[in-house]
């Protein structure tokens, strides 16, 4: 952690909330990055991504500087993701009619594609996994993008979670089950 | 075919790299010569392929930037709501509310501890009504069928004790159950704390001759108070009476009580205090018979010291036949100096 961020962290714990804003501005692309990972839609991520700096701002002045300020932030995030869409069951996305291509609002900010067929493709595989992914339960979506997107070990998994090794496990080999039998016909093109 | 010797679940965590050592060297050994867990693992790849090519978008600057302020804004929003200094204050008491409330177990804790305070100022507080309640106690008392007589006249007592110096008790009557002149005799007491009682003891229970005190000194009924000063005389316990029976003997309006007060005290004449309450009596008592009667108890005496007290009798007394008696009582006095002499 610089001296920069630290000092940043301490002015905030101090009720700076001019520090804090800077804060988010350095970590907040990375903590969307990871909010949109774990809800791969853009409204839920935006919520999630608030609701994640308004407790890392009410428990700041928890924060030891034991751990790197990213690590706990991410630590703060999966919790409440993991506990909020564990009620939800599913994310939002395919609840809302309005979002039922969760990519348009936030390629529509970056402009037009420069090669619309290949955008299509990719869009198309990435609307695939997308929806195989929203056929998840949470806490299988979780896991598994933090196993194999993040190569997290297992036993990290069940520690951020709090929950054991067993139950990550199970989360895991049905998360992979459901995916393979949902995205086979893509996949298997390259074996041919 | 399926593999018996691995579950999909192992070569799961062979592909995700989570076994070690021993375990993946044997994973490795047999794919080499199981097609099935080779070609399970070949899809695996390809898989995780597939899914490599996914990528998460980038979200606009301008949206993080929005998110941002939002934030900024809630939380400046939360601050003016609670300004800092009650924050602090606010935030504890909630703590300490909600703490017990945190867990099941803390909860039925809470439940218990607090239901066992509420039975402890319960009691209390009706402990404290029915003292200050004499006719809930005495209700109480009656209505308990489950006592035994000894233990119903014991609690009778403790009311009549308690009761005994405020106007909530009133004695009713005082019979002598047993008759008894050297301090033996048995009492009843009846008395009213808005309900009416008795009890019975003996002439030494402190309860019965404190009711008798009572009913002595403040009974409305001057037969009562005459009565109440005989039973005292008759528990043979001057010294613990005497200030009751002097009391009586000086003060109570009624010559019945005097009387009976005078009598109580004669054969203690020779105390200093008695003989005292007895000159007062001889000199000022309005009725002629308790003079008379002092001036006996006193005459009989033979103490020098009283012939100013008889010759102020003999000379000033409203009633001639008192004024007589003192003479004579003076006559024998000088009768008896002049033999000595």
């Amino acid at each position: 952690m610089s001296l920069e961020d630290k000092s940043l962290i301490l002015r905030a714990q101090a009720g700076d909330k001019r520090a804090f804003a800077e804060l988010m501005r350095r970590y907040g692309e990375r903590v969307m990055n990871q909010a949109l990972r774990f809800t791969r839609n853009i409204k839920d991520a935006e919520d999630l991504y608030q609701e994640t700096f308004l407790k890392v701002y009410r428990n700041l002045g928890g924060f030891r500087f034991e751990s790197e300020f990213y690590t706990w932030v991410y630590r703060i995030m999966a919790n409440i993701a993991f506990s909020q869409y564990r009620r939800r069951k599913r994310f939002s996305y395919l609840e809302s009619e309005e979002d039922s291509t969760p990519w348009d609002r936030v390629t529509a900010q970056n402009g037009c594609p420069e090669n619309p067929i290949k955008e299509e493709e990719g869009r198309r595989l990435k609307d695939a996994i997308y929806a195989a992914l929203s056929k998840l339960s949470a806490q299988q979506r979780i896991v598994f993008i933090m196993k194999h997107y993040e190569g997290k070990k297992i036993r990290e998994i069940a520690e951020l979670l709090e929950c054991s090794e067993g139950t990550v496990k199970r989360y895991l080999f049905r998360a992979v089950k459901k995916l393979q039998s949902l995205l086979k016909p893509y996949y298997e093109e390259s074996l041919v | 075919m399926k593999c018996k010797k691995f579950k999909r679940g192992d070569l799961l965590l062979y592909y995700y790299g989570e076994l070690n050592g021993v375990r993946r060297l044997r994973v490795e050994e047999h794919v080499k010569e199981c097609a099935y867990c080779r070609e399970f693992l070949k899809q695996q790849n390809a898989f995780g392929k597939l899914l490599d090519k996914d990528e998460v978008p980038q979200v606009s600057p301008l949206i993080l930037e929005r998110l941002n302020e939002q934030v900024i804004g809630r939380l400046t929003e939360e601050e003016r709501d609670v300004p800092e200094l009650k924050k602090g204050f606010l935030t504890k008491v909630i703590g300490i509310l909600y703490y017990p409330m945190s867990k099941p177990v803390y909860a039925f804790s809470s439940l218990l501890v607090m239901f066992v305070v509420g039975l402890i100022i319960g009691k209390i507080w009706m402990g404290s009504a029915i003292l200050n309640d004499p006719g809930l106690l005495a209700s109480l008392i009656e209505s308990r069928s489950e006592m035994s007589r000894e233990e119903r006249d014991y609690l009778k007592k403790l009311v009549a004790g308690y009761f005994l110096g405020s106007k909530e008790l009133e004695v009713k009557g005082v019979k002598e159950v047993k008759a008894g002149d050297s301090g033996n005799g048995w009492i009843q007491v009846d008395f009213k704390i808005n309900k009416e009682m008795n009890l019975t003891g003996g002439l030494d229970d402190p309860v019965i001759l404190n009711v008798l005190r009572y009913s002595a000194l403040y009974d409305r009924d001057p037969e009562k108070r005459v009565r109440a000063v005989r039973m005292l005389y008759l528990s043979k316990r001057f010294a613990e009476n005497k200030e009751v029976f002097l009391a009586v003997l000086l003060n109570d309006k009624d010559p019945g009580p005097r009387v009976q007060a005078l009598e109580a005290v004669t054969e203690f004449v020779g105390d200093e205090e008695v003989k005292e309450a007895l000159k007062k009596v001889l000199l000022n008592d309005p009725d002629e018979k308790i003079r008379m009667q002092a001036l006996d108890v006193l005459g009989k005496t033979g103490d020098r010291s009283l012939i100013p007290i008889f010759a102020l009798v003999a000379y000033r007394d409203s009633s001639e036949t008192l004024q007589m008696r003192a003479k004579e009582i003076l006559a024998k006095l000088y009768d008896r100096e002049k033999e000595k002499s």
